[in-house]
């Protein structure tokens, strides 16, 4: 079957030069903003601001690992809860039967991320479309009952605690020190990535989710690449399960179940796919959004539920995809 | 009167804008045949009229009402019976199935079902049965679906003889007859074939021809067809279309008699 | 001998209930493209529908047709009022059946909280029987009995009635019956209303074996989808020979090795995609 392209964010080459200086200056002002905002008199105080935020840099990590396989490849996911989760669950198994501390988990997890992703991935690219979808989260799922079956190891469904952070990082007292090291890590990675995707590998994916017969036709190896996407995302979700780890120092298996899915395709939709950005803009809306709420009511992820449900059926662009249409818009209505 | 008219109509496929001005006539009571280069935009004219490919701009008309912008069943229900290139037959169906799901009305009676057509009467491998009653003309309820049927499988025995087997088992003549046969159970005041001699045996092509004569007897067609032999044997009208535009519609002694048209559009001297 | 009958039927028991779910899910991914993500969620509901219903009533029959009814309604809604604007847009259909799981779930929670809710076995099937020396609740044969009816009675809708014929040529050329004058958009809500009745009425027949709890949506997605794999998307049969696969190699390998059962079904979901990417009764689809 054929499937739905996803609406392409802003894609750099169609941008202009004010365009592209506008893009840099974005992100840039936002970190800038970011690595000022501890030292501000009130706000740099708010440990509770502090750790919302930490949170939010990890799910920006994870939305846009979602995001090379949404919205640069074309590929649709159900089961990307599964690396996230892998790299949570490696980071706090090391710590605890092997004592190996959070860089070194940092530096492993990936190699493990990137097998399972070589293997799942050649498995389930045999299938397309929303089939890949199901079979991607056929995987997590086998994998989450793995985690609460295998309870002497994991801690089952009642989950487990570990100290995966260093200790100049960890408990309330450390929360500045913590939040730089997940806003570093986040911005590295993010860099990192956007060099990748702008790389001749990163517009190969562009040409694939665009027309995967042409990009074929031209002589691509367009199952090398789409598995090559894979690992990627699957090895950056990863270091984000990592950076949970380090921020949570405790894990349960839904981590690996659909909700985490289900929460990075949130982000992405609300902050629209195709742009690194635009995820990491949702990964804040999402948290964000979802502690104010459960702070008014214990349901608030049916609340959330039905606001993706709405977003779905009727923005199907994203706020960022929004924000697209009515910067379209607004020079035209000046017009007349 | 016109039983189907085209009046400027203009399709997109994505952005492809594929028909660009497409405005013709189907006189009732007669096979009137698109022709044109590959690529001239026949088929996508007939997906047009059946809604499967919505016109954006221009206007379609059937028995004079209009049906721009009806759904595709919709336009099936006002009576016009579609047979597509690919046949469009359900391969996994029995030849009996086949024909039951284009039984708009009502359903096959169960005695046939059970008993084969046999229940009606075989008609054997004989082409012309004579003593076969002849439908009503359309819109007329003297078709009953049993004499419908009947006088279907007289025009297509191997039908009858293939009741029971896989569609997608039958040989590519076949096929097309149950194709073409299934249309004709509803009381279609219009069908639109396309290529119905598309890889098919010269013998088998000629027994298409004399079928779709006996059938314009009660229902008008229209009719896309490449082979130019077939075409102008059974044609009385002739629509020649090129760019996705209708560039000229006349009769086949026009056409013969200008070399250009014959030339530009066709590709035979 | 014995012990191999005895599993066998183990076997079938849990077959047959995956078979109810997934034969929902791959006769609406075979007519309409849209796989059903909160299918799952469905078949708890029928648990839920039921088990209110036999609270209610005390019949267990009014309890079974209570669950399958709001099963058929539940699909019937959200094929018409989530799936249906979003035609024409697979990736945002898929999308929409995925969140739907989280607004099913927590208004399960919501409504009958997070804890299971017994749900007892009537009186007329309870006890058990000797199987080959071995005791065999009678309500396993209660579920192999019902599964077995359901699988002919949709068996028999699928080929004898001529809408049963409509949804295997929907399956096959979706536009051809539409260009037939049937309107395909009421099958559709047909189709999701038959799926949705089959899962919830699994779920329904499982009640008085497993409970009612909120789990039930997500333990039951993952065999559902391994058998819609293995058995092939879109295809009835199919599905009903997978769901037997699969259930035999859950009673066999679980009853000798449990930790690996579901390993097992894995192993095979992987192997069928290696070998045959579409299924054993599944058609290429691109």
């Amino acid at each position: 079957m054929v499937l739905e392209k996803p609406r392409p964010g802003d894609v750099p080459e169609a941008a202009g030069r004010l365009r592209t200086f506008r893009q840099a200056a974005g992100p840039g002002a936002v970190i800038a903003l970011l690595g000022l905002l501890p030292f501000l008199p009130v706000l740099g105080q708010n440990r509770y601001l502090l750790s919302l935020l930490i949170g939010t840099f990890v799910f920006a990590v994870f939305a846009m690992s979602f995001d090379v396989l949404l919205g640069y490849t074309g590929i649709i996911s159900f089961g990307h809860a599964l690396f996230f989760g892998t790299g949570t669950y490696t980071a706090m198994l090391l710590a605890k039967y092997f004592a190996i501390g959070f860089w070194t988990a940092l530096a492993v997890t990936p190699i493990l991320a990137a097998a399972l992703a070589l293997v799942i991935g050649s498995l389930s690219l045999r299938v397309r479309g929303v089939y890949f979808a199901m079979v991607s989260m056929a995987f997590a799922e086998f994998v989450r009952l793995l985690a609460e079956k295998f309870s002497k190891i994991t801690g089952g469904s009642d989950g487990m605690s570990m100290q995966v952070v260093p200790d100049w990082a960890y408990g309330p007292r450390h929360r500045v020190e913590l939040y730089f090291l997940t806003l570093g890590l986040a911005v590295l990675i993010y860099l990192v990535l956007r060099r990748v995707l702008r790389s001749p590998f990163g517009r190969v994916l562009v040409a694939i989710r665009e027309n995967e017969q042409r990009a074929a036709a031209v002589g691509y190896n367009v199952f090398a690449f789409k598995l090559g996407s894979i690992v990627l995302s699957g090895v950056v979700a990863a270091l984000a399960g990592v950076m949970y780890a380090a921020t949570e120092n405790f894990v349960v298996p839904s981590v690996l179940g659909t909700e985490t899915t289900i929460s990075v395709l949130l982000m992405s939709i609300i902050g629209g796919v195709g742009t690194l950005g635009g995820p990491a803009l949702g990964a804040v809306i999402v948290r964000l959004t979802g502690t104010v709420l459960s702070s008014y009511t214990e349901r608030w992820r049916l609340v959330l539920g039905l606001l993706y449900a709405l977003i779905v059926l009727f923005l199907p662009g994203g706020l960022a995809g929004l924000a697209r249409t009515w910067r379209r818009k607004a020079p035209g209505r000046a017009a007349s | 009167m016109a039983l189907l008219e085209l009046e400027g109509v203009h399709t997109y496929i994505g952005e492809y804008h594929i028909l660009q001005g497409v405005s013709l006539a189907v006189p009732e009571g007669s096979i009137t045949v698109l022709l044109g280069r590959n690529g001239a935009g026949k088929t996508t004219t007939l997906r047009t009229v059946m809604g499967l490919t919505p016109a954006r701009r221009g206007r379609l008309l059937f028995q004079g009402e209009e049906i721009t912008s009806l759904p595709t069943h919709g336009v099936a229900r006002r009576g016009i019976g579609y047979v597509p290139e690919d046949r469009g037959i359900f391969g996994g169906l029995t030849v009996e199935e086949n024909l039951r799901v284009a039984v708009r009305r009502g359903d096959l009676p169960w005695q046939i079902r059970r008993r084969g057509p046999a229940g009606v009467k075989e008609p054997g491998g004989v082409k012309e049965p004579g003593g076969v009653k002849e439908p009503g003309g359309p819109g007329e309820p003297g078709g009953s679906l049993e004499a419908r049927l009947e006088w279907m499988l007289s025009l297509f025995p191997d039908l009858a003889k293939a009741w029971r087997r896989q569609a997608g088992t039958l040989s590519g003549g076949q096929q097309q007859m149950l194709a073409i046969g299934r249309v004709l159970l509803s009381d279609n005041a219009l069908l639109i074939i396309d290529e119905p001699s598309k890889g098919l045996a010269p013998v088998v092509v000629e027994h298409l021809g004399e079928a779709l004569r006996r059938i314009v007897a009660h229902t008008t067609v229209l009719l896309v067809e490449q082979n130019f032999g077939l075409a102008a044997a059974v044609g009385d009208g002739f629509v020649i279309m090129d760019d996705g535009r209708t560039v000229h519609q006349g009769a086949m002694s026009e056409i013969l008699a200008d070399p250009s048209l014959r030339q530009r559009y066709l590709g035979v001297a | 001998m014995g012990l191999v009958a005895w599993l066998s039927l183990q076997g079938l028991t849990v077959g047959l209930l995956w078979f109810l779910i997934a034969s929902g899910l791959s006769l609406i991914f075979g007519l309409m493209n849209v796989l059903n993500f909160a299918h799952g969620a469905l078949y708890m509901l029928g648990t839920y529908g039921a088990l209110m219903v036999y609270l209610a009533t005390g019949s267990f029959i009014l309890a079974l047709i209570g669950g399958a009814l709001l099963g058929a309604v539940l699909g019937a809604l959200m094929e018409m009022v989530a799936i249906r604007p979003l035609y024409g847009r697979p990736l945002f259909q898929v999308l929409m059946t995925l969140g739907l799981i989280l607004v099913f779930d927590e208004a399960v929670e919501a409504i009958w909280g997070p804890y299971p809710i017994p749900f007892a076995v009537p009186a007329a099937l309870q006890g058990t029987l000797t199987v080959f020396d071995r005791p065999f609740p009678i309500y396993r044969i209660f579920i192999i009995v019902v599964g077995l009816l359901v699988w002919a009675g949709v068996q028999l809708f699928l080929s004898r009635t001529r809408l049963g014929v409509i949804v295997r040529a929907g399956v096959e050329n979706r536009e051809m019956v539409q260009a037939l004058g049937i309107n395909i958009r009421q099958v559709f809500t047909g189709v999701f209303a038959l799926g949705g009745a089959l899962a919830a009425l699994g779920g329904a027949v499982a009640g008085p074996f497993e409970g009612a709890h909120p789990a039930l949506a997500a333990e039951n997605l993952l065999p559902a989808f391994i058998v819609v794999v293995i058995g092939g998307l879109g295809s009835y049969t199919g599905s009903l020979l997978a769901a037997m696969l699969v259930g035999l190699v859950q009673a066999f390998v679980g009853y000798y090795m449990p930790e690996l059962a579901l390993a097992v079904n894995i192993a095979l979901m992987a192997t069928v995609l290696l070998l045959k990417p579409e299924g054993l009764l599944g058609e290429r689809r691109g």
